[in-house]
């Protein structure tokens, strides 16, 4: 038993930051270049990897409106790269699997096929937004692990009104 | 940070330089970092965090990084560097008795402040790694 109980909205005790944080992730996925369903592969491959529940649970409606379905979420597994994902996902998962395991020691081909898929601006977005998913997973689990919860689709991030 | 293999980023000195492709992401990223270094927490104890986290990530630090385990620390600095610590390597070893040790020092405030300082810092340390040139050897 915690004799210093932490609550679920507790990133809300510094609202400058927060806020903050949320004015940059909502210009991440909502007013980036790179498409919704490209950046929900990274996110959720974090997700997977990190072991965070409730990123493993949640899904841009973006995303899916942009067309990635359920289908294709199930095949974000650690078998991806024989799956029948497109290249692009597989190209992306491998950047998430490099930058979480050993950043120093990305491959001359994934760089290859990340020029390929992506332009200067969108390797920025995507690799910033794989660190900010890994970090705030993280927080997630280092606040006490969030238990398995079902699936549950929230609206894509975006600018606070 | 000695160039990266990013187009138009070949001269970056820092991953703010190649951060500088994508002004619309890089200015909210910055009033970001702003505000956790003008919130609760002193600036201090912020820079020895980001300091570890880049060094346990591996990329340049520009300041010494005390040893976690050092008798010279006081106990609030030693315990946000455990947690800083076990936040990069693994944050499924963050157990509820280190989180009671580390709000036995701070309030929630500062938590709140701490846990999202150090996942920008493990972010961009991440980025930084990956983008940086390799070696041409």
């Amino acid at each position: 038993m915690a004799r210093h109980p932490i609550p679920g909205d507790v990133l809300e005790e510094n609202p400058v930051a927060a806020a903050a944080f949320w004015r940059l992730y909502g210009t991440l996925w909502s007013h980036g270049t790179v498409d919704q369903p490209t950046k929900e592969v990274a996110r959720l491959r974090n997700a997977r990897t990190t072991g965070c529940n409730y990123c493993k649970a949640v899904r841009f409606q973006g995303a899916r409106d942009q067309g990635l379905t359920e289908a294709r979420v199930e095949l974000i597994d650690d078998d991806y790269a024989t799956s029948t994902l497109e290249e692009r996902d597989k190209v992306v998962m491998a950047l998430v699997d490099t930058m979480l395991q050993d950043p120093h020691h990305l491959e001359d081909h994934e760089r290859e096929a990340l020029l390929a898929e992506l332009d200067a601006g969108q390797l920025v977005e995507l690799t910033l937004g794989i660190g900010l998913f890994h970090g705030f997973s993280k927080i997630a689990v280092a606040l006490g692990p969030p238990p398995e919860m079902p699936t549950m689709v929230v609206p894509t991030p975006d600018w606070p009104r | 940070m000695e160039g990266s293999w990013v187009p138009g980023a070949e001269r970056a000195r820092s991953i703010d330089d190649v951060l500088a492709l994508r002004p619309d992401l890089a200015e909210p990223l910055d009033d970001l970092k702003t505000k956790l270094r003008t919130g609760p927490v002193d600036a201090e104890l912020l820079d020895v965090c980001e300091a570890l986290v880049r060094q346990r990530i591996g990329v340049p630090v520009t300041r010494a990084v005390p040893d976690t385990a050092s008798a010279g620390l006081d106990a609030r600095t030693r315990t946000v560097l455990f947690l800083a610590e076990q936040f990069v390597i693994d944050p499924h070893g963050i157990d509820v008795e280190l989180r009671d040790a580390v709000l036995d020092h701070c309030s929630l405030a500062e938590l709140a402040t701490l846990v999202q300082a150090l996942a920008v810092f493990d972010a961009l340390a991440r980025m930084e790694a990956v983008l940086t040139r390799p070696d041409e050897e």
